[in-house]
């Protein structure tokens, strides 16, 4: 069974690197450039195991997405942020832990192995 | 044109910057007068001072008399900027005299920037003949 | 009854009293007043010495404002700036790591293009290590350091931060040695420490001559530590305190290379941790860096 990851951000070269190795890896992958790309994705039906999700973006950031998706259904969909600052105490729901950049494959397949759901939500 | 009771800034017209600049002028050879305006502020000390080099220069040694009479104690900004004119001339200065008539507190004022420039010869005069002498005896 | 004079002394002696710290009672109005022309003509001074040191305070504190704002825009500037360097150094990272199998699979990876890699990616970990610095620098300048603890073994810590050093040791001809020793448990912010180790480790090998270096770890009752000892440069004595300042460094920069931050972060995150960091050497004989900290930092 296919683990879907859906990746957000806005930096192509980043999304690229990161489908790319997803795709060579296993994975199944969709992209979206930010939140409300990401949002209609996920309206029009989408269901990743877990999402990738940039935090510094432009018009919607990584926190705000969070917040839009929080009290939905989308709420149960576990999230990886990634960042350039460093964990500062715990991480809101549903963000399930923290990928600090730059971060290498290792750690990469590691906290998605740790946070993916195994059956995507209804 | 009469100056007024206020400071001037940059933003004086012509006529009024000549006018400021037409109060200092030179007596006789070395000697020259500075009729302090009543209210100065830095524009008018630089604009006085910048046309008393002008007046002076190439001389190695020149004297000075200020007329203190009727201006406004000046505050520490002031002050501090008459000080640092003052003491770019001292080194060519024979002697200063500080007319300040009856003004206790403008003799005062003239005293602190005297002591601390650390004037090679210095008075203060109740008139400005009086200076005048004082300034000519130095300069012998 | 006092005379003139005494009761002019007086009022002079207070007032030179007031101004020294910062006050001034005398007033234009006081000086008009005022029915001796001496008396007038002291107070004036005093008035107009009163204002001198005034306005000479203001300035200073305008200046010093000045500074403070200059240092928080600096501050602020290294923060973004090493932020923004992240993501493209995120994607160097990502993939260099996925070369070797693309080489692989074109049948190009061979001794060349791997050893190539590897300095590649040496040059990565530089670069983000260059970049992790001025975070620190930043965020430790502007107060906004903070530890996480967690349940962890010092000695796994430093062990595998030896390990990592592998292969820089030996490429610059020094032995590594770690000193093993059972498990030492406590509250430990893991990264800070593995950083702290790292930057010490990195500079024995850098200042060590090729010479051995060994790295072992000890506990003390509620303390523990760790120490990283090499056999190169040494430290002058009168150096050995400022090697610990900011932008300092005890090597001349002709000769070695970096930014002179390393021990100064190392010491302000050892003394987040309530711990310690010293240094034994001698010129030619090489260092010893110990570190001690509580076990529950």
């Amino acid at each position: 069974m296919t683990t879907n990851i859906m990746v957000i951000d806005d930096d192509p070269d980043l999304r690229e690197t990161l489908r790319v190795l997803l795709v060579e890896n296993g994975f199944g992958v969709s992209e979206a450039a930010g939140g409300q790309e990401a949002l209609d994705l996920l309206a029009a039906g989408r269901r990743p195991n877990l999402i990738l999700l940039d935090l510094t973006m432009p018009e919607m950031s990584g926190w705000q997405f969070l917040l839009r998706i929080r009290d939905t259904d989308l709420g149960t969909i576990p999230v990886v942020i990634m960042t350039a600052r460093p964990a500062v105490g715990t991480l809101p729901p549903p963000a399930k832990e923290l990928l600090r950049k730059p971060f290498d494959r290792a750690t990469l397949f590691a906290a998605i192995a740790r946070c993916a759901s195994p059956d995507p939500s209804a | 044109m009469q100056i007024e009771s206020r400071p001037y800034g940059a933003d004086a017209a012509a006529d009024e910057i000549e006018a400021l600049r037409a109060r200092v002028w030179k007596v006789e050879d070395r000697l020259f007068v500075y009729d302090e305006v009543p209210v100065q502020s830095l524009f008018t000390l630089d604009l006085l001072f910048d046309r008393l080099e002008e007046l002076a220069a190439g001389l190695d040694r020149f004297a000075y008399v200020v007329d203190l009479r009727g201006v406004k104690r000046p505050g520490a900004e002031v002050r501090e900027r008459l000080k640092q004119r003052v003491d770019r001339l001292n080194p060519r200065l024979a002697h200063v005299a500080a007319v300040v008539g009856n003004n206790v507190v403008i003799r005062a004022v003239a005293k602190l920037a005297a002591f601390a420039i650390g004037f090679r010869s210095f008075t203060s005069n109740v008139s400005v003949e009086d200076g005048l002498e004082a300034c000519r005896r130095a300069l012998r | 009854m006092r005379s003139a004079e005494q009761r002019l002394v007086e009022q002079v002696l207070q007032h030179i009293g007031e101004i020294s710290v910062g006050r001034c009672s005398i007033t234009d109005e006081m000086i008009a007043a005022e029915r001796d022309a001496s008396s007038q003509e002291i107070m004036a001074g005093l008035l107009m010495l009163h204002e001198d040191l005034e306005y000479g305070r203001q300035r200073q504190s305008a200046l010093l404002e000045e500074l403070r704002r200059a240092v928080h825009v600096r501050d602020e500037f290294l923060s973004v700036a090493s932020h923004e360097l992240r993501t493209p150094i995120t994607t160097l990272v990502l993939q260099i790591d996925d070369l070797p199998r693309l080489l692989e699979q074109k049948g190009a990876l061979d001794n060349d293009t791997t050893r190539r890699m590897k300095t590649i990616r040496r040059q990565v970990d530089r670069l983000t290590a260059l970049v992790t610095a001025l975070v620190d620098v930043s965020r430790i300048t502007s107060g906004k350091l903070s530890l996480s603890k967690e349940h962890a073994d010092l000695v796994e810590i430093v062990r595998s931060v030896a390990e990592r050093f592998g292969d820089d040791a030996q490429r610059s001809g020094s032995s590594l040695r770690f000193a093993d020793h059972e498990p030492i448990w406590g509250e430990f912010d893991v990264s800070r420490v593995d950083q702290v180790a790292t930057n010490l480790l990195s500079n024995a090998i850098r200042y060590g001559l090729g010479k051995p270096i060994a790295v072992g770890v000890a506990a003390n009752g509620q303390r523990c530590s760790f120490w990283v000892a090499d056999q190169g440069i040494g430290i002058p004595p009168e150096h050995q305190t400022r090697i610990f300042q900011q932008f300092e460094r005890a090597a001349p920069s002709t000769n070695y290379s970096g930014l002179g931050l390393g021990l100064w972060i190392s010491r302000q995150l050892v003394e987040a941790m309530g711990g310690t960091i010293s240094v034994r050497s001698a010129v030619d004989a090489g260092s010893v860096f110990t570190v001690e900290i509580p076990h529950q930092t």
